[in-house]
């Protein structure tokens, strides 16, 4: 058991919520002490991102069956704890930029971390078309084809796509 | 803290590949979906399970793995766009090297003419010769009856295989019958050689008189005579198997020809 049913603040983790976060607990360590190098702190924040999700489950009316993929919202839920935690600690800032400076050409390490906080919310709060479409432009497929992929216009595809972004972009404090 | 830095998007683009595609190592593939659900997602994301473009974002062999997908499918379009368009899309991404092309080839062409005309002047036009060039395939029309592959709630019995249906070695015009409940739209069908595809090609599937026909034009002079598999699927996992024998033979085979 990698996991605490009750995570540093005391809040209780839902037993479904555990189990997912179980199965997940290696993965996500072991990134998280990639990124901060200190795998207790990614424990800790993995705890604490699991007794997030069971709160936001005990309030939702179709509890956890309305959860697409569990293991993947919780995951996603460390991420962003992680993101926020390097973002307003400088110590793990510093920790989290020498982490970044590897084969990063002229972009400097800071920015980089900005793209990754960028990817991380937009593939967290978008919903799975723009994912979608964004993995296909990650591929090189052009808005011509995403929109016949999706049933829609070129036009369209990449308007949805850039509001999206533009959107997450002003939430997370990044220009483009 | 550095808030606000400028990004562009090639840049997220290229970051967001390489940061998907090692950041989540899952050796185990703890939670993975099946490689044909991936599959399916890439080529048909209307249809496809939110899930599994959830899993996508914190999984690198998955994405990975999708990435080959929708490279395959981008190929495929590609292969299907005709040539005007590539070149058409050719002059707009690297315009400069495209005029360049361009007037080479006009300034090729004049030359030639001129060099032509001016050393023996203009020669009258030759008659047309029968026999010159290519001939055109005739394609002989045949239906290929796939109706009796219905899948079936009964268990198959183990051991048990299709007979091989004959096809005479010729190229066909075929009209592929479907089974009762096939669904009109895109399919692959292929011809297989000992589990290796020799041939490939997307149909579209009509409804026609009651029944779901898929017209596809096949030269099977080009195969030498044996069994093979004739195999029908969809993205969506629907999938059919006829094992079918290409003949040399003079007698009639036994689908129906038209």
């Amino acid at each position: 058991m990698l996991i605490n049913a009750v995570d540093r603040l005391g809040r209780r983790i839902d037993p479904a919520v555990l189990a997912a976060a179980e199965e997940i607990a290696p993965r996500a360590v072991q990134y998280g002490e990639k990124l901060l190098r200190d795998s207790a702190l990614a424990t800790t924040l993995l705890e604490e991102s699991a007794a997030t999700v069971s709160r936001a489950i005990a309030l939702r009316r179709d509890g956890v069956a309305g959860i697409r993929n569990l293991q993947a919202y919780v995951f996603r839920a460390f991420l962003r704890r992680i993101n926020r935690a390097r973002r307003k600690d400088p110590l793990l800032a510093s920790v989290a930029d020498a982490q970044f400076t590897v084969d990063t050409g002229p972009v400097a390490a800071s920015e980089e971390f900005e793209l990754k906080v960028l990817v991380d919310e937009l593939l967290t709060r978008c919903d799975p078309v723009v994912r979608d479409m964004f993995y296909r432009r990650m591929q090189g497929f052009s808005w011509k084809e995403i929109g016949r992929a999706h049933g829609t216009s070129a036009h369209a595809a990449e308007s949805r796509f850039s509001q999206a972004l533009r959107r997450i972009s002003k939430k997370v404090g990044i220009q483009r | 803290m550095n808030r606000s830095p400028q990004i562009d998007g090639a840049q997220l683009l290229k970051f967001g590949k390489r940061y998907l595609s090692e950041a989540f190592p899952n050796p185990d593939r703890i939670g993975c979906p099946p490689e044909n659900v991936l599959r399916a997602s890439a080529f048909s994301p209307l249809t496809a399970d939110p899930a599994v473009s959830e899993h996508l974002t914190c999984c690198s062999p998955c994405f990975n793995c999708y990435m080959a997908f929708l490279t395959e499918l981008q190929e495929e379009l590609r292969q299907k766009r005709p040539f005007w368009k590539e070149v058409l899309t050719w002059s707009k991404t690297v315009p400069l090297r495209a005029a360049t092309v361009a007037v080479a080839a006009i300034v090729l062409t004049v030359g030639a003419y001129l060099a032509v005309f001016n050393s023996q002047g203009p020669r009258p036009p030759l008659p047309p010769q029968p026999g010159t060039g290519p001939a055109p395939i005739a394609y002989s029309p045949f239906i290929f009856d796939l109706r009796e592959l219905s899948p079936t709630r009964a268990p198959t019995v183990k051991g048990h295989q299709a007979r091989a249906v004959d096809l005479p070695r010729k190229p066909l015009d075929m009209s592929v019958v479907l089974p009762i409940g096939s669904e009109e739209g895109a399919y692959q069908v292929s011809l297989k050689a000992k589990g290796t595809t020799v041939w490939t090609e997307r149909a579209q599937a009509h409804l026609v008189e009651h029944n779901i026909i898929l017209q596809v034009k096949l030269d099977l002079a080009k195969f030498p005579p044996g069994i093979y598999a004739f195999e029908v699927e969809t993205a969506s996992g629907f999938f059919l198997r006829q094992p079918v024998a290409i003949q040399n033979s003079t007698a009639p085979p036994e689908g129906k020809q038209q």
